[in-house]
């Protein structure tokens, strides 16, 4: 007998075909590094709550599309996320029913919850004006190199570029927020 | 992760809002929807080559309606990952069942010696003697050893749940497959399993130098157009309908 704990992306995602409880677990997985893309790009909480949901009923309708990058449907998933948050108003337009489905079962933020959502937007203020003049594929390398940790290979797969290309665009990203902030601290990505 | 990373905070979701979310996603792609097609894998597996006479691994289940969509009667092209993804499961699957109290299958398989794909289905022939059949597809599993079913598998909730055996009927298993002639075509392994009311067959066998191609007529009047390889062949169709005659294509039939 085995559990969900025991499946990789892959089987759960080959699993889900039959059994949608396997794309819940994928969902439970990847739910807060999804939610994440959505709030830096809308930087709104709620409307991040929404398109996460939205994110994965997309990569559920383009599940055939799917790219695997390790066995991970990760970095896949942070690339429907990204396209999905970048239009997120027609994005929520898109799955209005789905959402409306979601009314009367919405939980309320606790008092502690919106302490936390300020501390949230007011980091995300201070970081939005350094990336706020970056050009859109800039920005897709801050959200995911500099501030997801995705690897090149993770970021070609989320993107559909080569690797090659998220080299140079992260080279050429660096050396702009380098030459902005004087320093190096936004544009370490992850090892 | 660097220490200096300047990372913008993320207000933290609960796991109250997981589970909700969760559960809300589970409902929306369980409806059924136009813009929702299903997707089914199915591979076989070989067995054993040490003791194992042969093997044949099943995946079906009762929720496998309409029975087979997208089935073909002709092999189609696999699509991107397909037989990668089919191979991993069977290995697993493989390795789950060897581990369970009476089962005889080999946790390891051979190398893969033919692959037969007809739409979202993937049939894998491990080995080349005493070939071992795998069968994936729909959350369900079943694994067979000298033509008899020794464990299926199906998918339940947040498990994996084993069983002991479907049933089905060996029409032909010879443990030493006569070599074919050149331009013949033996069958190895034939086989008929019900998996919760859902028939399928499974043919594989060998063919003889100068073989290019073969064509199963079935009882029921129908055709299915196997595939040859590595002087393999195997096919497989989802009913009870017995093999009456192979048609073969030889090279020198083109000729």
């Amino acid at each position: 007998m085995r559990t969900y704990d025991e499946l990789d992306d892959a089987d759960l995602w080959e699993l889900s075909t039959s059994d949608p409880e396997a794309f819940g677990e994928i969902f439970r997985r990847h739910a807060r590094a999804v939610f994440s893309i959505c709030y830096w790009r809308t930087g709104d909480v709620a409307m991040a709550e929404d398109v996460t949901s939205v994110v994965f009923l997309e990569a559920w309708r383009r599940r055939e599309l799917v790219v695997l990058e390790q066995r991970s449907a990760l970095p896949w998933l942070l690339g429907v996320a990204n396209h999905t948050s970048r239009n997120a108003t027609r994005s929520l337009r898109r799955y209005t029913q789905a959402l409306k489905r979601l009314d009367g079962h919405r939980i309320i933020a606790s008092d502690e919850a919106m302490i936390d959502r300020i501390d949230a937007e007011t980091s995300l203020n201070l970081l939005s004006d350094v990336v706020r003049d970056l050009s859109e594929q800039e920005r897709e390398i801050v959200l995911l190199v500099f501030w997801s940790g995705l690897s090149y290979e993770a970021t070609s797969v989320a993107l559909g570029v080569p690797v090659g290309t998220i080299r140079s665009r992260v080279s050429r990203t660096r050396r702009k927020l380098q030459l902005r902030l004087g320093d190096n601290r936004v544009t370490k990505e992850a090892s | 992760m660097n220490d200096d990373l300047l990372i913008p905070g993320v207000p933290a979701l609960s796991d109250e809002w997981i589970a909700q979310r969760m559960q809300h996603l589970i409902e929306e792609v369980a409806t059924p929807s136009p813009h929702r097609k299903r997707r089914y894998v199915f591979t076989g597996v070989g067995g054993g080559a040490v003791a194992v006479a042969a093997a044949l691994v099943g995946l079906f289940g009762p929720w496998t309606t309409p029975a087979f969509a997208g089935w073909t009667a002709q092999p189609t092209s696999p699509t991107s990952g397909q037989l990668s993804t089919a191979e991993t499961m069977c290995a697993s699957l493989a390795a789950v069942l060897a581990s369970t109290p009476g089962n005889t299958a080999s946790a390891t398989l051979p190398s893969m010696s033919l692959s037969d794909v007809r739409g979202p289905y993937s049939l894998l022939v491990y080995g080349t003697t005493n070939p071992a059949l795998c069968v994936l597809g729909n959350g369900h599993s079943s694994l067979h050893e000298d033509g008899v079913t020794i464990g299926m598998s199906s998918a339940v909730g947040n498990s994996v749940v084993l069983r002991s055996s479907g049933s089905e009927s060996v029409t032909t298993n010879p443990s030493s497959p006569t070599p074919p002639a050149p331009g013949a075509a033996v069958v190895n392994v034939n086989n008929t399993t019900n998996d919760n009311g859902q028939f399928f067959s499974v043919i594989e066998g060998s063919v003889g130098s100068q073989v290019s191609g073969a064509t199963l007529l079935l009882s029921d009047g129908s055709s299915v157009v196997a595939t040859v390889s590595n002087g393999l062949f195997a096919a497989w169709w989802p009913s009870q309908a017995t093999v009456s005659s192979i048609q073969v294509t030889t090279t020198t039939d083109a000729n």
